[in-house]
């Protein structure tokens, strides 16, 4: 793995520029695929969402300044995309961006990747039923073990509400799934 | 005597302001997460098998296929069909009305498409200063189109399908 200063580096330089680039979606590809994937839940919407936080990330590297780890960057421009996606679905639909993740929940039962079992299929449903802001809380912190000052930068939220988020999160969901 | 803060006064170290105020709450939160896990393992989700090995991101294609197509307010081809549109009407209109003999002509009786035709023909061509000529300030005043024309909802349509987050959050970190 090349190290973060180096790659930042290789990607501002129009000479190294591309092989960095690859190196870049390789290094950060499954991270973002699946911090995606919790959030718009179908496969097909999450590889798409995935290529258009690639593009972005390409078309504005120059433009990264170093305030902040680079790795926070891909997960506020992915998180920014999800976003930006569910939006426009729910505009399409016209129904509210909550209602289109319920949704997307509800048709996992019938999704040929999705292989969890009934108590991770209310986990995932227990998860959607939360304001969207408890969901990127508790998805980075509990499934990606993302620290509360990185998760700060990420979600442009103080660490203190970042913690309360997640603990109002966490009782929310262990009462819809283990019934509390 | 307050022995807590006898004993603060006695180590060098510190602590967030809040800490012992909401350790309770962090550690209920802890504890129910550890329960959580031990009865839900992962998240299920699958993907197709060969999906990362054949995740392959040509940034020259993609960009190529993704390239963001910006649309201005106030582009200069709309300028110039405008301008050159009532250029034409005020020639017509100043030919037609001096000359007697054409005096029933109506305005009304050229049809726009004649004029559009005659527009895409390029026989009519004007430079940038030409067509500012025939602009005054309250036929571009954005003020008065923002308030008076873009209804809210076509304008929070416009910025849904042009621009996202991203693009905002990028422009504000530059």
């Amino acid at each position: 793995m090349i190290l973060e200063d180096s790659l930042i580096t290789a990607l501002k330089s129009p000479e190294t520029k591309e092989a960095a680039f690859r190196s870049l979606v390789d290094q950060y590809k499954e991270r973002l695929y699946w911090h995606i994937r919790k959030m718009v839940y179908a496969h097909e919407d999450t590889d798409d969402v995935l290529q258009n936080t690639f593009i972005k990330v390409h078309r504005n590297i120059d433009s990264f300044k170093g305030d902040s780890k680079l790795y926070t960057w891909l997960y506020r421009i992915a998180t920014n995309e999800a976003i930006t996606f569910i939006n426009k679905r729910s505009k399409q639909m016209q129904v509210s961006s909550q209602e289109v993740q319920e949704r997307a929940v509800q048709n996992l039962q019938a999704d040929v990747y999705f292989e969890g079992d009934e108590i991770q299929y209310k986990l995932q449903k227990a998860i959607a039923s939360l304001p969207q802001k408890q969901q990127q809380v508790f998805n980075l912190k509990y499934f990606d073990g993302m620290k509360y000052e990185d998760m700060s930068q990420v979600l442009e939220t103080s660490v203190g509400a970042l913690k309360s988020s997640y603990h109002i999160a966490v009782k929310k969901i262990t009462a819809h799934v283990l019934g509390d | 005597m307050n022995l807590e803060n006898e004993h603060n006064k006695q180590q060098p170290f510190g602590v967030p302001s809040d800490y012992f105020e909401t350790f309770q709450d962090a550690l209920d939160a802890r504890l129910a997460e550890e329960r959580l896990r031990e009865v839900v393992k992962g998240h299920g989700f699958a993907l197709p098998e060969t999906y990362f090995k054949e995740f392959e991101f040509s940034s020259e294609e993609q960009l190529a296929s993704n390239e963001v197509k910006v649309f201005s307010l106030f582009n200069t081809k709309t300028i110039a069909t405008v301008a050159a549109i009532a250029a034409c009407l005020v020639l017509v209109f100043t030919i037609f009305n001096n000359n007697p003999s054409n005096q029933e002509f109506a305005l009304e009786d050229i049809e726009t498409t004649t004029l559009d035709e005659y527009l895409d023909s390029d026989a009519i061509t004007f430079t940038d200063s030409e067509l500012t000529a025939y602009l005054n300030e309250e036929t571009i005043s954005l003020e008065a189109t923002i308030e008076g024309d873009i209804a809210n909802e076509a304008l929070e349509d416009y910025i849904l399908d042009n621009l996202d987050a991203n693009d905002i959050y990028i422009q504000y970190e530059e």
